[in-house]
C-alpha cells in the first residue's frame, strides 16, 4: 500500500543502503554528510544574512542574459569539478593501498560507484558546462549580437543541466549511484545485475541534462547562422565561433543517439523489454554500438571549442593574425565529419571482422591529420610573434606537449592489433586522460582565464595562475605516465584489488602522488580566485580590452552592458577590431568619438519559466527514479502545462530607451576618462 | 492564402504551402500508404520483393512529405535547409549502414544467428 504512494522510497534498504554497510564506510559517508550540511548552511545562511535572496533571484536565476548564464555555468561546473576530483583522489588512494592482504579502505560497491560517478561527472557535469559557459560568454560578443537567438531556451538549457546535477548528487544522500561504469554497459546495467536505483539516477540525470545540451546546441547553431553582425560572413568569423558552430553540428547529430540509447535501456529496466538483455533476443552489443556513435563525436564536441580557445589565445598573445585561418576552418570541418566515422575503435575487441576493424582503424589514423594541421598552424602563429607569456599562454604550451603525447598513444591504439593488447587496460585510461586533460581541461582553463576579465571587469592574478599551471602539468605527468607503464604490464582499468606479486603498487603510489600534486594545482586555482577577488580594484580593467585582443568581444566594456554593444558593430575582415585599433578607429569603423545619437535597443525580458519548468522536470526525474508513478504524472502534466503557458506569453521582449543607453555609456566613458587622468 | 503575402518566408527562405500543395501531398501520401497496405494484405508478391517494394514506397513517401509538408526546395534562399537536410541524410546513412555492417560482421564472427531476433 505504502509503495503505491512513495514507490521504492518505502524500502529502507534502497533509500539508506549505507546503514547496512561496515562502520568504516559509514564514517566516510558521515563525513560527506557533514561536509554537505555545513556547506549548505554556509550558503543558505550567508544568502539570508546578507539579504541576497532577492538579488540572486532577480539578477541571476531568472536572467536570460547570456553573460549571466555563462557565470552560472562556470560556478556549477567548478563545484562539480571539485566533486569529480574528490572521486578521482579516492580511487587513486584505494588503488595505492589495495595490494596483497590489504583491500584498501573502500568496499567494492563503493569503489564501483566512485569510478562511475567520476566519469559521468567529469564529462557531463564538468566538461560540458564549462564548454557551454565559454559558448555563452564568448559567442554572442564575438559575432556582435545582443544575445543568443533563443534567450529563454538558453535559460531553460542551463536549468535542465542543473536538474541533472541535482539528480546525480542526490544519489549521495538517498539511494546509491550506478556502478556499471560511466557508459553503463548492459547487461551489467540491466535490472538483473543492477536492481537498485543507481542506474535510474544515471539514466534520468543524463537524459535531462542531455536535453539541455541538445537545446543549447540548437540555440548556438542558430545564433551563429542568423545573428552575425553586418559584414561578418562565415569566413570572417572568429575561429572560436567556427569551432562552436562545428561543435553544435556535432551536438545536434550525436545527442539524439544518446537519448535513444538511454531510452531503450530505460525501457528494458522499467517496462521489462529486452533490447539489451542477454536473453529473449536482446543484444548488449547494440547498446555499445549506439553509445559510441554518440560517445566518439562527444569527444570532439568537447575538444573543438578548446581548439578554438587556443586559436584565439595564440593569435592574441603572439600579436599576429592566426596562421592559416582557412586551413584551420577546413581542418575543423574535416574533424566534424570524420568524427562520425571512427566510433568502432572503442570496441575493436567486440568481435567484428578484420574488414570492419581495418576500416575504422584507418579512419582513426586519418583524423589525426587535420588535428596535426591545427597544431602546426598554432606553432607557425607563434613563429616570429611577439609572444607575451601570460597564464593562458602557459596552458596552451602545456597543451602542445601533453596533447601531442596523448595523440600519439591514440594513434597507437587505433591499430586494432595493439588495441587487442591494450583494450580496457590502464594504458587506455592514461591515453584518454592525456587528451582530455591536456586538450579539453587545459583549453577550458585557458579560456576561463582569458575571458574572466570580460565577465567580471578585472583580470586574475597571473602569478598564482602560473603556479596552478605548473602543479597541474607536473601532477598530470606524475599521475598518468605510471598508468601507461601499468597498462603495458597488464593492469586492467577499474581494478579494486590486486595481488602483491603483480608489482603494480609502486607505480600506483606514484600515480597517487601525482593526483595530490594536481590537488595542489586546484588549491592554487581557488587561491587565485580568492586573491583576485580581494584585490579586484588592483586588477580592474576599464578599457574592456586587457589583452589587446583581436575580436569583437574586446570592443565593448567589461563586463559588457546587458545589451552588449551600444551601436551595432560592423566588420569587413577577420580581426577587424585589431585593424581598427591600429587605425585609431572604433569598432564600427567610425572615429572614436561618436556624435550620432543612441537608439532604442530590442531586448528579451527575463523569465522565471526556465527555472520553474526545470523544477517540474526535477520532480518528474525523481519520481521516475523512485517509481512514484502518480508524482511522475504530476511532473509531466506540470512541465507540459508550463511550456504551454510560456508559449502563450507574448510579453517576452521590450525596448531599452535610447536615453537609458546613453546614461550607461556616458557613465562608462567617464570611468575610462577617470583612469586616464 | 492572401495574394499580397510573399511566396517565400523572408527569414528562412522556405516556401509557404498552398491549399493545393497540401492537398496534393496528402493525397499522394494516402495513395502510397494504401498501396503498401494492399500489397501486404493481398500477398500478391513474394516476401523478398514485398520488403523491397514497401521500403521503396516508404522512401518515396518520405520525399513527398519533405517537399509538400516541410517545404524543402532548392530555392537559393532555402539552401541552408537543403544543406542541413543533406547533412542529416548523410549522418543517418552512416549510422544505419555502419550499424548494419558492424552487427552483421559481429553475428558472422561470433556464430550468432542473425535471424533469431
Amino acid at each position: 500500500m505504502l509503495e503505491t504512494f512513495i514507490g521504492k522510497l518505502s524500502n529502507p534498504h534502497e533509500v539508506f543502503p549505507y546503514l547496512y554497510e561496515p562502520l568504516s564506510q559509514q564514517l566516510i559517508i558521515l563525513s560527506m554528510f557533514v561536509f554537505i550540511v555545513i556547506g549548505g548552511i554556509v550558503v543558505v545562511g550567508g544568502l539570508t544574512y546578507f539579504k541576497k535572496w532577492g538579488y540572486l533571484w532577480h539578477e541571476w536565476i531568472i536572467s536570460v542574459d547570456h553573460k549571466r548564464i555563462a557565470v552560472m555555468y562556470f560556478v556549477v561546473a567548478f563545484v562539480m569539478l571539485f566533486r569529480g576530483f574528490v572521486d578521482a583522489a579516492m580511487m587513486r588512494t584505494q588503488q595505492a593501498l589495495a595490494s596483497g592482504d590489504s583491500t584498501g579502505y573502500l568496499i567494492p560497491q563503493h569503489f564501483d560507484q566512485i569510478f562511475t560517478a567520476h566519469g559521468v561527472i567529469m564529462i557531463f557535469f564538468v566538461a560540458m558546462p564549462l564548454m557551454f559557459a565559454l559558448f555563452n560568454i564568448a559567442v554572442p560578443l564575438q559575432i556582435g549580437a545582443r544575445d543568443v537567438a533563443f534567450p529563454f531556451l538558453n535559460s531553460l538549457s542551463f536549468w535542465l543541466f542543473v536538474t541533472g546535477v541535482i539528480l546525480v548528487n542526490m544519489s549521495l544522500l538517498i539511494g546509491d549511484f550506478a556502478h556499471a561504469g560511466w557508459l553503463a554497459y548492459p547487461p551489467f546495467s540491466e535490472l538483473e545485475y543492477s536492481p537498485t536505483v543507481g542506474t535510474d539516477y544515471y539514466i534520468w540525470g543524463l537524459q535531462i541534462s542531455g536535453l539541455g545540451s541538445l537545446l543549447s546546441g540548437i540555440n548556438f547553431f542558430v545564433t551563429i547562422i542568423k545573428m552575425r553582425c553586418p559584414g561578418m560572413t562565415l569566413m570572417k568569423m572568429p575561429i572560436f565561433t567556427w569551432t562552436v558552430l562545428c561543435s553544435c553540428v556535432l551536438i545536434m547529430a550525436a545527442f539524439p543517439v544518446l537519448t535513444v540509447d538511454l531510452a531503450l535501456l530505460a525501457l528494458d529496466r522499467y517496462m521489462d523489454m529486452h533490447f539489451f538483455t542477454t536473453g529473449f533476443g536482446g543484444d548488449q552489443m547494440l547498446y555499445v554500438n549506439l553509445i559510441w556513435m554518440w560517445g566518439h563525436p562527444e569527444v570532439y564536441i568537447l575538444v573543438l571549442p578548446a581548439f578554438g580557445v587556443y586559436s584565439e589565445i595564440v593569435a592574441t598573445f603572439s600579436k599576429k593574425p592566426l596562421f592559416g585561418y582557412t586551413t584551420m576552418v577546413w581542418a575543423t570541418v574535416a574533424i566534424t565529419i570524420l568524427s562520425f566515422l571512427v566510433w568502432l575503435h572503442h570496441f575493436f575487441t567486440m568481435g567484428s571482422g578484420a574488414d570492419v576493424n581495418a576500416f575504422f582503424g584507418i579512419m582513426t589514423m586519418i583524423i589525426s591529420i587535420p588535428t596535426g594541421v591545427k597544431l602546426f598552424n598554432w606553432i607557425f602563429t607563434m613563429y616570429r610573434g611577439r609572444i607575451t607569456f601570460t597564464s593562458p599562454m602557459y596552458w596552451m604550451m602545456g597543451f602542445f606537449v601533453t596533447f601531442t603525447i596523448g595523440g600519439m598513444t591514440g594513434v597507437m591504439l587505433s591499430v586494432p592489433g595493439i588495441d587487442f593488447q591494450a583494450h580496457n587496460s590502464t594504458f587506455l585510461i592514461a591515453h584518454f586522460h592525456n587528451v582530455i586533460i591536456g586538450g579539453v581541461v587545459f583549453g577550458y582553463f585557458a579560456g576561463f582565464t582569458y575571458w574572466f576579465p570580460k565577465m567580471f571587469g578585472f583580470t586574475l592574478n597571473e602569478r598564482l595562475g602560473k603556479c596552478a599551471f605548473w602543479c597541474w602539468i607536473i601532477g598530470f605527468f606524475v599521475a598518468f605516465m605510471p598508468l601507461y607503464i601499468l597498462g603495458a604490464m597488464g593492469m586492467t582499468r577499474r581494478l579494486y584489488h590486486y595481488d602483491a606479486s603483480t608489482g603494480f603498487q609502486p607505480y600506483l603510489i606514484v600515480a597517487a602522488i601525482g593526483a595530490s600534486i594536481i590537488a595542489l594545482g586546484v588549491f592554487f586555482q581557488v587561491l587565485q580566485l580568492v586573491v583576485s577577488i580581494k584585490n579586484r580594484e588592483k586588477y580592474r580593467d576599464l578599457t574592456g580590452d586587457p589583452w589587446n585582443g583581436r575580436t569583437l568581444e574586446w570592443a565593448t566594456s567589461s563586463p559588457p552592458a546587458f545589451y552588449n554593444f551600444a551601436h551595432d558593430p560592423e566588420v569587413n575582415c577577420i580581426d577587424a577590431f585589431w585593424y581598427d585599433k591600429q587605425k585609431g578607429l572604433d569598432v564600427d569603423n567610425k572615429p572614436k568619438i561618436r556624435t550620432e545619437p543612441y537608439q532604442d535597443i530590442h531586448m528579451p525580458r527575463d523569465t522565471a519559466m526556465g527555472f520553474i519548468i526545470s523544477i517540474f522536470v526535477l520532480i518528474l526525474g525523481f519520481a521516475m527514479v523512485w517509481h512514484i508513478w502518480w508524482l511522475a504524472i504530476v511532473g509531466v502534466v506540470c512541465t507540459i502545462g508550463s511550456l504551454i503557458i510560456r508559449a502563450f506569453n507574448y510579453d517576452i521582449d521590450y525596448y531599452v530607451k535610447a536615453s537609458t543607453v546613453e546614461a550607461i555609456e556616458t557613465q562608462h566613458l567617464q570611468e575610462m576618462a577617470g583612469v586616464k587622468r | 492564402m492572401a495574394k499580397h503575402e510573399p511566396e517565400f518566408d523572408v527569414d528562412t527562405g522556405a516556401t509557404y504551402g498552398t491549399h493545393k500543395s497540401y492537398a496534393t501531398g496528402f493525397i499522394l501520401s494516402v495513395v502510397l500508404t494504401l498501396i503498401s497496405f494492399y500489397l501486404v494484405s493481398s500477398g500478391a508478391l513474394p516476401k523478398a520483393d514485398l520488403y523491397i517494394t514497401v521500403g521503396v514506397l516508404a522512401l518515396i513517401q518520405l520525399f513527398v512529405q519533405l517537399v509538400f509538408f516541410l517545404h524543402l526546395s532548392t530555392h537559393s534562399k532555402a539552401s541552408w535547409n537543403l544543406l542541413s537536410f543533406l547533412f542529416t541524410l548523410v549522418m543517418v546513412l552512416i549510422f544505419v549502414l555502419g550499424t548494419l555492417w558492424i552487427m552483421y560482421h559481429l553475428y558472422e564472427n561470433m556464430g550468432m544467428n542473425a535471424m533469431s531476433m
